[in-house]
């Protein structure tokens, strides 16, 4: 080994360094073991330190692992051109239609993985909500009018006071709504005057009965009421169109 | 008694703390490891952009708009906002190539100085800017980035290193004329805080991989389905994690395979660090978390997770096991080279040698 000599500053900035990397590390692992008193004591000061850049999180198919499919359905109202009588589509699965990109790819894009996100999403906020909120998100609103402010009734619902679930709700139900606009242009034409999306939850059967599964697979589903379109004024809806028709193909 | 036992506990310490001064002063570790994790890590950038390119307006650009009620950002701020708020078909499609071309020159080691912190800011603006397909690949990619801005990234196998190389045997160009020339003191100094802060990027990403195996591991033992050891069998059954369906449904038929791999996913990860201790576990640990990944990726169709992670993994192996495999695999190409030419004549064989 060859032996260098340091210089005396070098050995005292080696030595602060040492100082400045171990508490990274002991911060890093506290913020990513399991929930132990000591995380819990310092858990502002971890996250203020670790967000954004550090921010991790390695509890990936644990405890337990992903075991149901989580699917975005939507379907739509639209208005017959000649007659100007409104017909209800069926329910489309775009989520079906994006996991064509992970058959039979050995390196699956993105866009596999957009709608059921989506779901977690919508689903998580659904969850927060009281019975009488999400009796609330189920009813129809087919009028901008009606629908935007659902974020009061919300905050009425659980005796005026705002909160993060609320934001998360409102904010979850205008993304899924753009979505769905979104499919049904693209789907079904101009001439759709409302959405309706629905989450739908299928268990792969447990390792017991994987042999003999149930006969009909018991999903779950979760339906919010109708929506009115909703476009952003950015939104670049030919673009949209096609990815889908090339998911449809 | 007790005196001598102290002054040998104390000399025992000054030793340590001698080697480790050694370690973090005598030279740059992990060399070919670091250049290794640079080039999985821009092959793989590449790879994700070509893999996304045809659906890059609805992931990224003004296609995407609907998404725009969430928090778009992730809470980075400024410079971490190129791709913030989407944009039209032609500006997604340049900043997309602009991206593209720093994963290419980060994976010949072109500049890395440079490179590698404007493609930290380009890639975390990128993926951030869409809330609802990330995964922790980003994550692993990012931090394990932030870390290596500070490494020597172009040691080895680089366009970097070549130059100076060239430019040290006399024979390269400068484009502009040399530097302010510093003391031969203080750029001895300056090289020496190189070292010092390269190896301290490189235990970054070491105990930053430790933390991610034994965490994961932490994780899994408290869930039922690792426990009686089923669990690899249920994501394989889900639409977006079967990209062979066959292949899924051989795997999971197989109950003893099934434990097996669901066991040895939890021990591998849990049992990393101390692997890593002694040279024969050390191998066993690297082969077995590359067998780990190498099954995510193309079972479970995740390959960027995996090739991000295993990216890190490399850092573990030895500079003189890389030297010892990169030299044997020149002397095998000079061999073949020699065979398939015919011998040279004696008279035309150069002088310079």
């Amino acid at each position: 080994m060859s032996r260098v000599n340091p210089p005396p500053i070098a050995k005292g900035v080696a030595f602060f360094l040492v100082g400045v990397v171990a508490i990274h590390v002991a911060v890093t692992f506290l913020w990513n073991a399991p929930d132990n008193p000591i995380k819990e004591s310092v858990s502002g000061e971890v996250s203020g330190y670790m967000r954004p850049f550090f921010q991790q999180n390695w509890s990936l198919f644990a405890p337990n692992p992903v075991n149901a499919e989580d699917e975005l359905l939507v379907r739509a109202q639209v208005t017959d051109p000649q007659t100007g009588e409104v017909r209800t589509t069926d329910w489309e699965r775009p989520t079906l239609m994006e996991w064509t990109l992970v058959h039979h790819g050995p390196a699956p894009s993105r866009a596999s993985r957009i709608t059921s996100n989506l779901h977690r999403r919508v689903n998580s906020a659904w969850n927060d909500l009281s019975d009488q909120q999400q009796e609330i998100m189920a009813a129809d609103y087919l009028d901008m009018e009606d629908w935007e402010p659902l974020a009061d009734d919300l905050v009425d619902a659980q005796g005026g006071e705002t909160s993060s679930r609320v934001a998360n709700m409102v904010r979850a139900d205008r993304v899924a709504t753009g979505y769905a606009t979104q499919f049904a242009r693209a789907r079904w034409g101009e001439d759709v005057v409302a959405v309706q999306f629905q989450l739908r939850r299928t268990p792969v059967p447990r390792w017991d009965e994987r042999h003999d599964p149930p006969e009909n697979p018991s999903f779950t589903t979760r339906e919010f009421g109708w929506r009115p379109v909703l476009v952003d004024e950015h939104q670049d809806e030919d673009a949209f169109a096609d990815v889908l028709q090339g998911l449809d193909s | 008694m007790i005196g001598p036992a102290v002054d040998r506990a104390l000399d025992a310490a000054a030793g340590q703390v001698a080697r480790g001064e050694e370690w973090l002063l005598g030279a740059k570790r992990a060399t070919y490891g670091v250049a290794a994790v640079r080039v999985i890590f821009g092959l793989a950038a590449v790879w994700f952009l070509l893999a996304n390119w045809s659906n890059r307006h609805y992931l990224w650009g003004d296609a995407g708009q609907w998404m725009s009620p969430l928090a778009r950002n992730g809470g980075f701020g400024w410079p971490f906002t190129l791709f913030d708020g989407g944009g039209s078909q032609i500006e997604v499609t340049l900043k997309l190539l602009l991206v593209l071309a720093l994963a290419v020159a980060l994976t010949l080691g072109w500049r890395t100085r440079v490179v590698a912190p404007l493609l930290l800011v380009c890639w975390v603006s990128l993926i951030e800017s869409n809330p609802l397909y990330g995964d922790q690949s980003d994550n692993i990619f990012r931090i394990l980035l932030i870390y290596l801005c500070f490494a020597d990234l172009s040691g080895r196998w680089s366009l970097d290193a070549r130059r100076r190389a060239r430019r040290a045997a006399g024979t390269g160009r400068r484009l502009l004329p040399s530097s302010v020339a510093l003391p031969a003191r203080a750029q001895r100094n300056v090289g020496l805080f190189g070292t010092l802060v390269h190896n301290f990027a490189v235990l970054a990403v070491a105990a930053q991989i430790c933390i991610i195996y034994v965490a994961s591991a932490l994780y899994k033992v408290q869930g039922e389905y690792w426990q009686d050891g089923t669990a690899v069998y249920y994501p394989m059954q889900v639409g977006q994690y079967r990209p062979w369906p066959w292949l899924n449904d051989l795997l999971s038929a197989n109950p003893f395979g099934v434990l097996v791999v669901s066991y040895f996913s939890v021990f591998i990860q849990l049992f990393f660090p101390l692997m890593l201790l002694r040279r024969s576990t050390r191998v066993v640990a690297l082969l077995g978390v590359i067998a780990m990944h190498m099954g995510i990726a193309v079972i479970m169709g995740l390959p960027f997770f995996s090739l991000f992670i295993m990216a890190g993994d490399q850092i573990f192996i030895r500079d003189s096991t890389y030297a010892a495999v990169a030299g044997r695999f020149r002397t095998w190409r000079d061999d073949r080279r020699r065979r398939r030419r015919p011998a040279p004549v004696p008279d035309k064989v150069p002088a310079l040698q």
